[in-house]
């Protein structure tokens, strides 16, 4: 199915089902009717929601996804899948639940490394909105300087820096989950070095270096392909990434938390546990260029 | 006798040549197996049939890893559609 199809039907399906379950139970009460009924009119959660699932490469399937097992094989299912002309992926979702907020990705006060804090708009850094901070009560800093990336030729970092205004309260050493940092790593990482983070999507995780000195790595912005030189490649511990969206901007500690590397880009594929790689700046280059050190 | 750092890294300055003409290489950087340094590259996906990666450049052994594509990491919403 054409993606434009699968998104119509799955914007008209709920409206339509509803009406036509509604007016079927009242007018007679079969079994799968009532079940489906029961589960997708009088119950005050949602029991299926509708998505788009690929099919092959180029096809797309609507996806239903049930939260009551008493679904499966009722009425309403059968007429979704009627209505895609069979072009359906049903799966049993079960009930989905809030996830509890981690701390990470909630407001801290004092400002932790890490935490919810990072987001850039008219020149201020201010708590996450993405994660409920408000743009104006929770500025902390005014962004003072920042690295333009070039298309044109190869990059060495991407980082910016801010000031933070006088009445911010900050732990400027705590890695929480981790340790103390304890200053800036004198040398560069060597491959085999074990490595930390704390970032707002994914907390703490632990990795390995993989590689150094990474030239033409290929990154993809939304202003296009950008190419870095003498980067370092990282890859998550067990069965984990080392980083997800959101993570960028990360400080990289090595294993005896001396500031190392920024985290700033990364792939859904390839290391040892196939969770991807991640890419980040030496640390050395970006003070260097934001003319400042570690505290 | 292990291949060196040095020895890696004029086998990188090298390989911008030497790879031009694979397909979807994202990065060629420095790695180690045991003890022995070598070229690290990143494809975007596997090569296509009939085109081979060197095994070695000056000397220095060739490690090729499919990774996909390499993008930034800003913070997104994921939400499932009702």
């Amino acid at each position: 199915m054409k993606l434009d199809s699968v998104r119509e039907l799955k914007q008209s399906l709920p409206g339509k089902l509803s009406s036509m379950l509604a007016d079927r139970t009242s007018a007679r009460r079969s079994s799968s009717v009532a079940v489906a009924s029961a589960a997708s009119l009088h119950r005050s959660a949602p029991s299926y929601f509708l998505g788009v699932t690929a099919k092959g490469k180029t096809g797309n399937n609507l996806a239903v996804c049930l939260q009551d097992r008493a679904l499966e094989k009722s009425e309403l299912v059968a007429r979704i899948s009627a209505s895609a002309k069979g072009e359906v992926d049903v799966r049993y979702a079960g009930r989905i639940r809030a996830r509890a907020t981690r701390w990470y990705r909630s407001k801290q006060r004092p400002l932790l490394i890490g935490s919810s804090v990072g987001f850039i708009a008219n020149g201020f850094i201010m708590a996450g909105t993405l994660d409920g901070g408000n743009p104006t009560s929770d500025r902390v800093a005014k962004l003072t300087r920042f690295v333009r990336l070039t298309t044109g030729q190869p990059n060495l970092i991407d980082c910016a820096i801010a000031k933070l205004n006088a009445n911010a309260a900050v732990d400027l050493h705590k890695l929480r989950g981790i340790g103390t940092l304890a200053g800036q790593r004198e040398g560069e990482l060597e491959i085999g070095h074990i490595v930390h983070k704390v970032g707002r999507t994914t907390g703490v995780r632990h990795g390995r270096v993989t590689a150094f000195e990474l030239d033409g790595l290929e990154v993809e912005y939304d202003i296009g392909v950008v190419s870095f030189d003498d980067q370092i490649e990282i890859e998550g511990s067990g069965t984990r990434s080392f980083s997800d969206s959101g993570d960028s901007g990360s400080l990289i500690v090595d294993d005896d938390h001396m500031g190392a590397a920024l985290l700033f880009a990364g792939s859904d594929d390839g290391g040892r546990n196939g969770e991807g790689l991640i890419f980040a700046n030496p640390l050395s280059a970006v003070l260097k260029a934001l003319k400042v050190r570690l505290a | 006798m292990p291949v060196t750092l040095a020895q890696a890294r004029v086998a990188r300055k090298r390989a911008k040549d030497e790879l031009s003409a694979l397909p979807g290489v994202t990065a060629v950087g420095i790695s180690k197996v045991g003890d022995d340094y070598v070229l690290k590259v990143n494809l975007r996906e596997p090569l296509p049939a009939g085109i081979v990666a060197p095994t070695q450049i000056a000397g220095v052994a060739v490690l090729c890893e499919v990774i996909g594509r390499v993008t930034r990491r800003p913070a997104r919403y994921s939400r499932p559609e009702h």
